[in-house]
Formats: structure tokens, sequence, C-alpha cells
């Protein structure tokens, strides 16, 4: 969700009536408060949202296999209508995209609950698991294991405010102050397709865009989970500390974590299951499958296919090592090649099309390496002009990428104290005063997933 | 009889481990290599050991090692 004052004034309102008003029935509330947010941006997505929702909870609890198959059909349907995006672009149907793009971790959620054998979940708990305002256009994605905990009465305490408020004040700072800084400059190198970048900046591009989506979509994260803390709700986390990864096995554990755990579950072991017999040949194919999928999942271009495809090779390439030559990576050194490999998948994940691939790799393999004149062709580029404030400011942007990334582990804990902080707070309130940018990058990127 | 103990041996030999460290309940955070890429492949040894086929819906209930013996008691005379 953009992040703006009046989802500041909705959370602040929403908490106050949820604890003042309803000492029983508060996740009846939050249900009710998540689908009128979902109806006031689009109706017909909310009624779709309730009937989908509806039918998910009635044919989990049939014991028939046929009947729960059937809703699975039915949101992988959903699932294929949306990204082949044949049920809305071009077409007078008055749904929202913004509604639809959360259609998406939906359905992944639905089939979830559809194959489990769990028969005790409750109607408002499918509701608010699937619903929840805070965390329905990008996750994190639950599986039908999560959806149990959520707990259906929750009294006030200063533990939630503390810790949510710090959470989203974190996500905030992180969001405004670095992701929507690396977007001007991933931008400024990528989107212009009729100016040749030299090598250089194509490469520290896909380098700074790997960080930016890292940062942008935790924020997001960090934004729903705080959000939901304050109502005394816990969500899985998506995000831990990935860029401290030795390998890219270790990157994938450490990273958008309730897809993968989705896609472990529902993908990879039962085509792994299938297979059993043979190790190497089931992780293989389990690996290979799963990643494709994810990025088909990801949405219609041959960017993300190609996306998937390098992750999985270099998965398979990492296990084999592993298995047959025994190689393990513990230097340090493998944090900085996994930065570089999964950047180097990343950079088709951006470009997306075929055109925009080779219009980069033209560049990248044509061009000289190095900028001829690094003023013109690389700081001028990057920095909006390259006058004098403009070269401060990306000064400004690497030393505050520096500072974080030295302290991450340190001010994510402080983020997630159960006290208030007031020194962490006023500090991250005057960081995000300063140095945020508050005209740039508004959306959040997984927001189109 | 419990078939702990044997499960326990399976799963030591599998992960080059002691079988003393494997109690009711572990679980795959407990051992190093015990990850998605080994997982299935340990449930096919243990299948193999026990003689039994161990159906996909049943493995993953299982949460730690106190899950599989369950099981194994279970099906084993």
């Amino acid at each position: 969700m953009l992040f703006t004052w009046s989802y500041i004034l909705l959370l602040a309102s929403s908490t106050a009536v949820y604890y003042l008003f309803f000492k029983k029935h508060q996740i009846a509330f939050l249900n009710i408060l998540s689908l009128g947010l979902i109806a006031y941006w689009s109706l017909p997505s909310a009624a779709l949202v309730t009937t989908l929702t509806l039918t998910t909870f009635f044919l989990s609890k049939s014991r028939k296999k046929l009947y729960k198959y059937s809703g699975v059909a039915l949101h992988i349907l959903a699932l294929l209508l949306l990204k082949t995006e044949l049920l809305w672009v071009g077409k007078e149907v008055q749904v929202s995209t913004w509604t639809f793009l959360g259609l998406s971790y939906f359905s992944l959620q639905n089939i979830s609950v559809l194959l489990s054998t769990n028969q005790q979940l409750s109607l408002n708990q499918l509701f608010l698991g699937n619903t929840f305002f805070s965390r329905f256009v990008a996750g994190p994605i639950l599986t039908a294991k999560d959806f149990t905990p959520l707990k259906s009465e929750v009294k006030f305490n200063f533990d939630n405010l503390a810790s949510g408020t710090q959470r989203i004040i974190f996500g905030l700072g992180k969001k405004l102050i670095l992701a929507d800084r690396l977007s001007i400059i991933t931008s400024n190198i990528f989107e212009p397709t009729n100016h040749q970048n030299p090598g250089f900046s194509i490469i520290l591009g896909s380098l700074l865009f790997t960080l930016q989506m890292y940062l942008d979509f935790s924020a997001y994260s960090d934004i729903a989970i705080g959000s939901a803390k304050l109502f005394g709700i816990d969500f899985k986390e998506n995000f831990k500390l990935p860029f401290r990864s030795k390998t890219v096995t270790e990157y994938w554990r450490r990273t958008h974590i309730s897809l993968i755990e989705w896609l472990t579950q529902h993908l990879y072991y039962p085509v792994v299951y299938a297979l059993r017999k043979n190790a190497l040949l089931s992780v293989t194919v389990g690996i290979l499958s799963t990643f494709i999928i994810s990025g088909i999942w990801h949405g219609n271009h041959i960017g993300y296919i190609i996306w998937g495809g390098i992750n999985a090779l270099y998965l398979v390439f990492e296990f084999w090592g592993r298995k047959k030559l025994h190689i393990t990576q513990k230097s340090k050194l493998g944090v900085m090649i996994t930065l570089t490999l999964v950047s180097i998948s990343n950079f088709f994940f951006l470009a997306k099309s075929w055109s925009n691939i080779t219009f980069h790799l033209t560049s990248l393999f044509q061009n000289n390496f190095f900028p001829s004149d690094w003023m013109v062709d690389f700081i001028a580029i990057i920095g909006n002009g390259g006058h004098f404030l403009q070269q401060y400011n990306l000064l400004e942007t690497a030393s505050l990428l520096l500072l974080y990334f030295s302290f991450e582990s340190k001010l994510e804990k402080l983020s997630r104290k159960n006290k208030f902080s007031y020194i962490y707070l006023t500090t991250a309130l005057l960081a995000i005063l300063f140095f945020g940018y508050f005209n740039a990058g508004d959306e959040f990127i997984y927001v189109q997933f | 009889m419990s078939c702990l103990n044997e499960l326990q041996k399976v799963i030591a030999v599998f992960f080059s481990t002691t079988a003393d460290l494997i109690n009711t309940s572990t679980t795959a955070h407990d051992i190093h290599d015990w990850d998605s890429f080994s997982h299935m492949e340990l449930m096919s040894k243990i299948e193999e050991h026990f003689e039994l086929k161990i159906p996909f819906t049943d493995i993953m209930e299982f949460n730690c090692v106190g899950d599989i013996v369950t099981y194994l008691d279970s099906k084993t005379p």
C-alpha cells in the first residue's frame, strides 16, 4: 500500500476503535474494515474476494478430494487469468488493478488451505489471513499452518504498540531514505532505452537494483508486519538479512521467505517426492521446475522466466558441488560472489522484455566498459544532471547505504523491541525528515506482482 | 517396541553424525545438513530401512523425529 498520511490516520483510528469498542469480535471488526477498504477501491473486487474466500472455506471443510482439487483449480484459473492479463487488460472490467495484484498472493494462500489436511480453520481466521489490509497486496504469503495461530481476541498492551510503531517507522525509513534514492539512480540507467550506457553503469545499476528491490520489499514487509502487530497479530517474517548469505542457496533461505516456503511445500516437495529414488535427479528437477514456475508467477515477461532459470542453475550447481565435489563455501568472499550472482539474475528481472534485455546487453558488450567522460557519461546520467548538489546527493546516498548495511542487524533488532525507545524513534524520524526522498519512487516494487 | 533406536541409527548414518544427538524432539533445524535438499532423500532411506511407503501427505505432517517415530510405530508390527 502506498504509504501516505491517510494510511497513518487509518491505522491510528482503527487501532483506537479496535481496542476501545471491540472487547469481543475484534477479528470480525478487522475483517469488515479490510473488506470495506477493498470495496472502497473496487466493489467488484471485494465481492470476488469474499466469494473466493467463502468457496475456499466450504471446500476446505469437505472430506472429498475432488471438491478440494476443484477449489485449487479455480484459484489456479484465477491466477492464470490475472497473470496472463486476459481478464482485465483492454476490457472494460471495473476491477482495480491494485486489488487484482493482491489476488496473486491471495490465490497462493487459498491453494495452500485447500491442499491442507487441517480442518480446524475458522471463517474469521481465513478472512483475516486473506484480506488483512496491511498485507493484502504483497504478503507475507501465508501457508495453511500460518492461519491457525491468528488469534481471535487480543487485549491492548504497550508492547504491541511499541514494536508495531517502531517496525513501521523502520520500514518507512528504509523506503524513503534508501530505496527511493536508489530508485532514481536505477531508473536513470535503465528506463530511457534511447541512450546506450557504458557497461560499468549497467553492472552498477544491476547491483544497485538488487539492493533497491530488497530495501523496498523488506520495507513493505516491515510496514505490513508492524501494522498487524498494532492489533496484536503476528505475521511471519519475509527476510532475514539476505545480503549476509555466502551462497545463493543461503540467499534464497533468507529472502522472500514466505513465497519460498509456499513453493517448497506445494511445488518443490511434491516433485522431489515423486522422484525421490534418485536423489540428484529429484532435487535438480525440483529446483528447476520451482524456480521457473516462480518466474512465471511474477508475470507475463520473458525476463522473469530467465531470472527464475538462472537462479535455478545457481542452486543446482551449488547442490551438485556440495554433493559430488564436497565443496562448502564459508569464506566472506562468498558474500560478494552471491551479491554479484544475484545481481546478474536481477538484471533480467528488471529488464523484463526481450527488447530491453538485448538493448542493455548490446550496450554492455559493444560500448567501452568504462565511460569515456565520467562526468558526462556516468555522473550526469545517474545524478539527474550531475551538478554540484546532485553530486553531493550521490555521495550522501553511498554513505547512507554503507552506514545502513554496516549496522543493519542492530537496527533491525532495535526496530523489533517491545519497549518504546525514544532515542531510536527520534533518530529515525529525524533521519527520515533530513534524508528521506518524498517525491520519488512512491510505489512499492512488489505491489506489481 | 519403539522404532526410535533404529530411526536414530538411520538418521545418524545419513547425516554422518552420532545417534546420541538425535531424540524425539530433534527437528531439521537441529541438524546442519537436514534441509529441503536432503529431506526427501532421508525419507526414502527410512522407507527402504523399514520396508514401507510413506504417503506424501503424511511426510508433510512430520515436524520432528518424534512425529516420524509415532508414524513408524503405528505402521510397523
